[in-house]
Parts: C-alpha cells; structure tokens; sequence
C-alpha cells in the first residue's frame, strides 16, 4: 500500500536527483519514508537517497516495491507546475502507478521490479571529510571540464584541492578558512572522471552544503540534504586510475 | 550457463581450420547447454541473435561502440580509435584497454549466456529518440560485467564481426553427434531445408531427441530453402533428362518466397528477410490471395512506361535499400511472376508433383499487373522450346527452366528435376542503327491519347521490304509522347481500313499501322534471334528473325533519311556477326 501528497516540486527534486546516475530504479517504499540505491549501467556511479514522510503532506505506506521509468515520471511531472499539489496512489490490482496533478490523472505502468535486485551500497572507511557549498565545487568542476576529462583531489590537514590538466592547468585551493569544516588524517588524493562528476553536479542544487569524503586512490562519496532537511542523498563514485 | 563457457568455445574454434575439430567443439559444447538456452547459444555461435529471416538487426554502429567502451574503460574516444587503427580489429582494442582500464568499477557480475543475450536482444529492439542512449548504456553494462576477453567476443557480435566461419551444415553435424546419431544426419538435414531455424532445431532436437524433429513441419513466416537447378549447355542436354517437360521463362530478377499468413513475409533465396523492400509486392499480394500460402517466384523490374521487362540491374536498385524504399518503389516497379506453391490452406504441398502445385497456385490466385503466373508452355518439341527461348530472351529474361511435371519440391536441393538452360553466346550491340516507324501500340496510363510503344523496321533492299526488328517504347521525353499523334500517319486516317502496309513484313500486329516514312535513331543492349521479328528470317536460324533487345530512342529524329535510307537488313545481320560472343559467367 502506498499513497503520498505533496508537491509536485517533491518529486521533481527525486528524479532530478537519481536520474542523473539511471534511468530505470527501484523505490523501495516503508512507513518511513522512500529509498532509493541505484547504480549505473557501468556501475561507476552509485546513489542513495532516503526521504522522510515529513517532506510530503500526506503520506501512507506499507512496505511496497515500485519499478519506475523516471523519463516516463518525468514527463508527467512536467504536467504540473512546482507549487501543484500531487498525488501518487500505488494501485494494486492494476499494478499501476496513479498519478493525480488537478484535475489530471495519469495511470503509469511499471518496470518489473523482480529484475531489480536490491543493491549494496559498499561500506567505506574515507580518512578525510571536507564540507563546502555546492557552488564552489561546481565552480571547480566546471573549470577543470575545459581543460581535461578527469580531476584530481587531494585533501590535506588544512588544505583540500582541485585540479585538472597537464599542458593548460586548472587548480583550485581552499585553505581550512574557506571550508565550512576539514577534517584529515593522512593526505588523501583520488582521480575522478569529469563526466560522471559533472553529471552528478546536475543533481545538486546551488546553496545546497556539500559533505565531500575522499580517501588515497579511492572512492569519493558526497553527500547533501535537500527538500528542507526532509531528504539525505550521497553520490558515490569510483576513482580513475592514476598511471597514464 | 557461463558466457565463458561459450567465449571458450568460440577461442577453441578461431584456433582450427579443421572442420572435424571445430565440429567435436561444438558438439562439446551442445551437449552441456541447457536446453532453455541451446536455440540461443546456436544464434550466438554464428554471431547472430535470430535467424536471418528475423527482421531484426543488432544494428550498432562502430562510434557507438566506441562511446561506451569509453565511458566502460576511461579512456578517451580518440584513445579507443587510435588502438583500433594500430591492432586493426576494434575486437582486440576493446580487449587490450579494458585489461588496462582506466576507470575503476564497484562491483562486477558474472555474465551467463542468458544475461548477454538478453542484453544484445534490448539493444537490437531499441527504438525511438532515447534508443542510442539504451544502447549505450546496455552495451556499458554488458562491457562492466565481461571480463576484457568477453568483452573482445561482445564487441564482435554487436558490430557483425564475430566471423568464426561455422557453417550451418556444421552445426548440423554437431546436433546429430550431441543429440542422435551420425546414421540421423540426413533427416535432420531435411528438417532443417523445410524450417530454417537452426535455433529451433536444436532446440527440438536437445528436448525431445528424434522424436522432437518429427514434430517440425513447414511453417508460414519460417522460410522454407530453395530448390535448385542444374544447368544444360543445350535444349536437347534438357530433354536428355527430362523428356516431357514443362518449360518456363527464367526472369531475370530476385528469387522471392512468399510467406501469407497473418502477416505477408517475402524471403530471398538465400533466406534473407526482404519483406520491407517490397511493399508495393506486399499490397498486391494482399490484392490477389485471401488464403494461407506459401508460393514462390521471380520478382523483376519493369519499364514504368510500357510494362517491359528490365535487366537485374533495374531490381538491384531495391534490394537493400532502407531508405527512400517507396520512392525507389515508384522509381523502380516491378512485377512477381510465381511458378510454384509449397504450402496451401494447412497442407504441405512440397511432397506432390508440380503439375499438380502449379494448379493450386492458378487456382488460388487472382492475377494482377503486378502479380503474376510465370510464362509457361508444355512441350517435348525442341524447336517449339527454343523459340520460346528466343522468345525469353528477347522479351528480358535470363533463359527457360524445364521441369519434370511429376517431381516433388526437394527443398535446399539442387537436381535435374529442374533445368535451367541460359544463352552461350550474346551479340552486343554497340552502334546505333536508324531504323522506319511502321505501326503504334495504344498508349495507357500516362501516355493515354498517344503512343505506349512503336513498331520499328529495317530496310530489306533486296526485296524492298520493311521488316519488322523491335518494339520501342523507351526513350521518349514527354514532349515527344504528346506530340506523336501529329508525327506519325496513320493507314486508317481517311476512313481507310487499318491494313498492313503492303511493303511491310510483320508477324506482329499493331493497334495502328503507319506508312513507313518516319526514321528513328536506336540504340539497344544486343542483337539476339527472335520467333516473331522478320528481320532476317531463316537466315542465321530456321523459323527466327533478329531482333533488337532492351531498345531505346536515342532522342535523334532521321530527319535527314527517307525509309529507303534506314539500316538494312543486310546492316543488321552484319552486326549481329561481328559482334557475336560466348557469354562467360
């Protein structure tokens, strides 16, 4: 059983967020509230979203699993406007997603989510943590883009850095003053496609605060809230190697 | 099963060239496919996904490919095309730069038969504006979970390069070792001729053994394989071996076979699916039978203006042809002239003589301009058939067929119950003749109210005759058709009788006859005997004249010359000699 409220702004922020990383996902939906852990096709990239029932109007749910095509969600949000009110009732007999925006209702069939198996979010252990705005990373990555196809990041005790390139150069440093918090053990450098990076900077939004976790040669995982502190998500993304 | 499993046999058969050693390796591997899968693995073995005569093509192209080895390796697009410049094979870069790849993955599934050929079905059925965007990401996906080594053979099969060079009477051999025994091969070779999915046999054979085979009959949209011709070197070398035949044209065109069921299915001789490169054919047939068949016959080009036939150059222009098919189709139309029927109303019709196929298909169609019978006579005469060879010839066909009225269809097989017989020699023409305008064929269609065709002749100045040599109806620019009816004299013009003019030879009668005054500049594809012209008859051949085959106006009026000043007779026969050679094939 499932029924949620709230505004179409809501839901738009879900695909936003998650269709950056797949296209096709698994909403794994409970009494408290909707998950989300998705990979994508090359399993480079992961994400994982949880979102409160507090982030909708009205909200009733039991344990459900809904396979959804988020182009095919995305075209029926698009019906609405931000501030409308939505409504989405998981119908049991016809197996089909019920969404209502005003007077429009919108039956949406769903992917067979028994082709989904439940994914595993690695557990990892990062030596350093940097908090800073999403605006100025974005800045950084939007750099790096013009002169190569990956970025290096490095953290240091007061320090952390970006930069990209070998012939033109980009280097972007924050001392410990610039960060909203830094906090490292060892120095930690990890190389990053600027594809998958810059595709997961489409799911941030400007004056959202970045929790960005890197270790030496590893993963990165960068964690946000949105929806008013009613949603957590975290990118996770694996490192390039570093011999060219 | 391990897609390894098949990579390895597809490594243990890239290193032989041995036939014997190729087939125990597959035979190895059939043997411990489950049978849910084996139709599959069989596919994947000729690095297909369906059999041909399946529409569906796996259709990657090589930038694609490219861009998602890219995202997959980490490694530039320009990287990926410079390692495939230097190894040559885009298969080996593929295997070399996920070895080494740049960007690193969380996790990797081991990929089975089953999850790769699900992943290849999901990229060939992608459609629409996001499908390169699904193809992409399925083939990441696909390159994700193979090893480097896997990844080498996926990249292969996608771009139809998997050439292992497995024959499909090798995958026969191997069934029949695997699933019965050496002694079964010929019965599961006549299966396979009336069903032409190896996947499917291999599946029945694998579930039910022998028994299963006996379960496989003929089935509309499953082609069923041609039967074939010998060839004669002469008409009495055909009548050696069949005494009473029945003698077709054999046109000069693509060999279909006609699938009508719930859906209409046109297939080529070599079993490829052709139906949607002939949908003027489809919309015909739909026209001319309202029953479940199965026929096969010759589809050839025609002249759009007067319904002759043209060479095989003309169809080729249709033939795989993607796009721009119905403007081609307008361009190009054609006609299919059917000679036989497999499968009628449920029952298979291969088993029974042809006299008696060749009346359910007369039976059962209803003929159209576009849908026909093919041509046909019954005779043990040989001069009656070689005038109706000469008379093949000249109308744009190859040559005759016989056939022996009481033979069954031997599907796959070639025999000498059919005998196909083509020219030797061929005399090309190479100059231009001028030639006397003696008679106009009524117009239809586009050319109402004038000309559809014009009756020529040379000059006999011996006899002071005309003799009729070609039909021409090509050529002629839409100011010339209007203008025809002024240009040319009718006989019947004051309330005269439409006789034949008394200086004129013909055998052919036209819908008007003129008086021969009008000289025409002509060119066509060769001299060649004719049973109806009367240039030159009895002189090269008893009972034949010579005609000019595949004529056109030239555009060049002989204003300049009286009848009496065309191309002779004499001219003709001159350059019929000269020009005289064996047809080498």
């Amino acid at each position: 059983m499932f029924e949620a409220k709230g505004k179409v702004e809501i839901f738009k922020r879900i695909v936003e967020v998650v269709s950056v990383i797949v296209n096709e996902v698994k909403f794994n939906i409970k009494d408290d509230g909707f998950h989300i852990k998705a990979v994508d096709p090359a399993h480079v990239a992961m994400v994982e979203l949880n979102i409160a029932p507090q982030a909708f109007n009205e909200y009733n749910a039991e344990d459900t699993e809904l396979g959804v095509d988020l182009d095919k969600m995305e075209s029926i949000i698009r019906l609405g406007k931000g501030n409308d009110e939505m409504d989405a009732t998981y119908d049991e007999d016809s197996e089909r997603l019920v969404i209502r925006i005003g007077n429009l209702v919108r039956k949406m069939t769903l992917l067979d989510v028994s082709t989904m198996p439940d994914l595993k979010i690695p557990n990892l252990q990062f030596p350093a943590k940097v908090e800073l705005l999403a605006d100025d990373f974005l800045l950084g990555i939007r750099a790096a883009q013009s002169v190569s196809d990956y970025v290096v990041l490095t953290a240091e005790k007061d320090s952390f850095e970006l930069s990209a390139g070998t012939q033109e150069e980009i280097n972007q440093k924050f001392s410990k003053e610039q960060l909203l918090s830094l906090e490292c053990k060892d120095k930690s450098r990890s190389l990053f496609s600027l594809d998958y990076l810059s595709s997961m900077m489409k799911g941030i939004r400007s004056g959202e605060k970045l929790a960005i976790f890197i270790g030496n040669d590893y993963p990165v995982r960068i964690e946000f809230e949105t929806l008013d502190g009613n949603a957590s998500v975290a990118y996770l993304l694996a490192p390039r190697t570093e011999i060219e | 099963m391990k897609f390894r499993d098949l990579v390895e046999t597809y490594k243990k058969i890239e290193s032989t060239t041995k036939r014997l050693e190729m087939t125990a390796h597959l035979v190895e591997l059939l043997k411990k496919t489950p049978p849910e899968i084996i139709d599959k693995v069989v596919y994947l073995l000729q690095g297909k996904i369906y059999p041909d005569f399946v529409n569906i093509e796996l259709g990657v192209a090589e930038k694609l490919a490219i861009k998602a080895i890219s995202i997959s390796s980490g490694f530039s697009e320009k990287e990926i095309e410079k390692e495939i410049r230097e190894t040559g094979d885009i298969g080996e870069a593929t295997e070399k730069l996920m070895k080494k790849k740049k960007q690193r993955s969380f996790f990797r599934e081991e990929l089975t038969v089953k999850s790769a050929y699900d992943g290849f079905v999901r990229i060939a059925k992608a459609q629409g504006k996001d499908s390169q965007d699904v193809k992409i990401k399925t083939l990441c996906e696909l390159l994700q979970n193979g090893d480097p080594e896997e990844d080498k053979y996926i990249i292969r099969t996608l771009l139809g390069r998997l050439r292992l060079g497995i024959a499909d009477m090798t995958i026969l051999d191997a069934l029949a070792i695997a699933f019965a025994t050496k002694e079964d091969r010929p019965a599961i070779e006549r299966a396979y001729n009336v069903y032409s999915d190896l996947g499917g046999i291999a599946k029945k054979l694998c579930e039910g053994s022998l028994e299963g085979l006996k379960e496989i009959k003929i089935q509309v949209g499953v082609p069923i394989k041609a039967m074939l011709a010998e060839r004669a070197k002469s008409i009495e070398e055909m009548l050696e071996h069949i005494r009473d035949p029945v003698v077709e044209y054999k046109y000069d065109g693509i060999r279909l076979q006609v699938h009508i069921g719930k859906e209409i299915s046109l297939f080529s001789r070599r079993l490829e699916n052709l139906t949607e490169q002939f949908p003027d054919v489809v919309n015909a047939l739909k026209k001319v039978f309202d029953k479940e068949v199965i026929v096969e016959g010759e589809c050839v080009a025609l002249n759009r203006e007067t319904g002759e036939m043209l060479p095989f150059q003309a169809i080729s222009h249709r033939r795989g042809r993607k796009y721009e098919v119905e403007e081609t189709a307008k361009e190009f139309p054609v006609a299919l002239f059917l000679f036989d029927c497999l499968y009628a109303e449920g029952e298979d019709m291969t088993q029974k003589p042809l006299s008696e196929r060749r009346k359910k298909l007369e039976e059962l169609l209803k003929p159209d301009q576009e849908i026909r019978a093919s041509h046909m006579i019954r005779s043990k005469d040989k001069d009656e058939i070689e005038s109706f060879f000469l008379k093949a010839i000249e109308d744009g066909c190859e040559g005759i067929v016989a056939k022996a009225s009481e033979s069954e269809y031997k599907a796959g097989a070639r025999g000498w119950s059919w005998i196909k017989y083509k020219r030797d020699y061929k005399s090309e023409m190479i100059d231009t003749v001028d030639l006397v305008v003696v008679g106009g064929f009524a117009g239809q269609g586009r050319r109402a109210g004038t000309y559809g065709a014009l009756l020529l002749a040379c000059y006999n100045d011996e006899e002071d005759t005309f003799e009729t040599v070609c039909k021409v109806g090509t050529g002629f620019d839409d100011e010339t058709l209007a203008k025809m009816p002024e240009i040319f004299e009718r006989v019947d013009k004051d309330n005269n009788k439409n006789k034949k003019p008394a200086r004129v030879e013909s055998a052919i009668e036209p819908d008007y006859w003129f008086d021969p005054k009008i000289v025409m500049e002509v060119l066509g594809a060769e001299i060649t005997l004719s049973p109806v012209h009367t240039c030159a008859r009895d002189i090269i051949r008893k009972g034949s004249g010579l005609a000019i085959r595949f004529p056109r106006f030239t555009g060049r009026w002989r204003k300049d010359k009286s009848a009496e000043e065309a191309t002779t007779t004499k001219e003709i026969i001159e350059l019929y000699k000269k020009q005289l050679k064996k047809v080498e094939e």
